[in-house]
């Protein structure tokens, strides 16, 4: 397994990297999941999610992924008819934000451990907590600031032998 | 001779039974690591290799079940009581709803009338269940006439971890318990 590129979450203003996947839980719930193209081993889930909480609500207001047929999927290509913004009415559970130095990294999932998490519950969508959890200090002053991973292999889109979007 | 032809036919009928229980366990659970690791290396694999692999392992296996097969029988019978107790604790550990998790019978109606989403965007349809409708409606189409349908409350000990699920479930004359699931979470473990 290899670490995962995260989420992005808009919240409070601010540009987040969020380790949780709540468009998979939709997935879950309906049994119904486009056929996403592998991108690459750091992203299994085949597609990256843009996220905003806006009003103590979470909305989905990006997407970006590719198809098993080499198209480019969308918010639309889930959502038909909400090209801009989804509620994700459909999520109960809590949203972890790693934030501040790296403590520990492992190469498999969100697992590797920063300084803080933030920590947001959400039922039904709408937020009901936020909760800031001390992980540690870092002692090395040169540690990774915030959430990354380190290394993976990029699949080439498909279609596209030579891993092009075909714009040339 | 006669008991030794008797062996050998015993052996062969043995070895037969273990094949198709080879093929069966192949087709329920998939190919094995080996066949898997094997199929990554079989372009750039000798020739020696290929054949030992498909003709000579198969054959010197074969015959070993033929020469011992009171050994391969106490082994297939092993076997098979050690898969059938691994399938009744995955019966046992499946998700199910039982009576204590039901909360109160209601009607499509009702169940519709509760589930509308609102959301000040507009980001939501305006139907039951929001962006899960297409799924309700294909749910309550395979619903039989006479079912009854019963919200519920339940934790699923099933996966890695425990997930408080809730829904609506229709109980069949059969037996089956075709549900609609509206929110899984995960549990804290201070609440399991």
């Amino acid at each position: 397994m290899t670490a995962q590129i995260s989420e992005t979450l808009w919240f409070k203003g601010k540009k987040h990297a969020m380790c949780s996947e709540p468009l998979g839980d939709y997935f879950l719930l309906t049994g119904n999941r486009p056929k996403f193209a592998d991108m690459s081993t750091a992203c299994w889930r085949g597609y990256v999610g843009e996220w905003e909480v806006r009003d103590d609500r979470l909305y989905l207001i990006g997407l970006e992924a590719y198809l098993t047929d080499g198209e480019e999927a969308c918010l639309e290509t889930i959502f038909p008819g909400y090209p801009d913004r989804v509620f994700a009415h459909w999520y109960s559970g809590t949203i972890r934000l790693p934030e501040g130095k790296m403590l520990n990294y492992v190469h498999m999932g969100y697992d590797s451990v920063f300084e803080r998490d933030v920590l947001l519950d959400f039922e039904k969508g709408v937020l009901v907590r936020d909760t800031t959890r001390i992980n540690g200090e870092a002692t090395d002053a040169d540690a990774a600031d915030g959430y990354a991973i380190v290394g993976m292999t990029v699949f080439p889109r498909p279609g596209k032998p030579d891993g092009t979007d075909g714009s040339q | 001779m006669k008991y030794v032809l008797l062996y050998v036919a015993i052996g062969a009928i043995t070895a037969m039974a273990a094949l198709v229980q080879e093929r069966s366990a192949r087709k329920k659970h998939g190919p094995s690591i080996g066949d898997l690791l094997y199929e990554l290396t079989r372009e750039k694999a000798s020739l020696w290799k290929r054949f030992s692999h498909k003709f000579l392992l198969p054959a010197v296996t074969g015959l070993a079940v033929i020469c011992f097969w009171p050994v391969a029988i106490f082994l297939l019978i092993k076997h098979a009581s050690a898969e059938q107790q691994r399938e009744i604790r995955e019966e046992e550990r499946r998700f199910r709803v039982t009576d204590e998790n039901l909360i109160e019978q209601l009607s499509i109606e009702e169940i519709e009338l509760r589930e509308l989403v609102y959301d000040p965007l507009g980001s939501v349809p305006d139907k039951p269940f929001g962006h899960l409708w297409p799924a309700w409606r294909a749910f309550v189409d395979g619903l039989s006439a006479d079912s009854t349908l019963w919200s519920f409350a339940a934790t699923d000990n099933s996966g890695y971890e425990a997930l408080s699920v809730e829904g609506y479930i229709c109980f069949t004359k059969k037996g089956t318990q075709p549900m609609f699931v509206t929110t899984r979470k995960s549990l804290p473990e201070s609440d399991i």
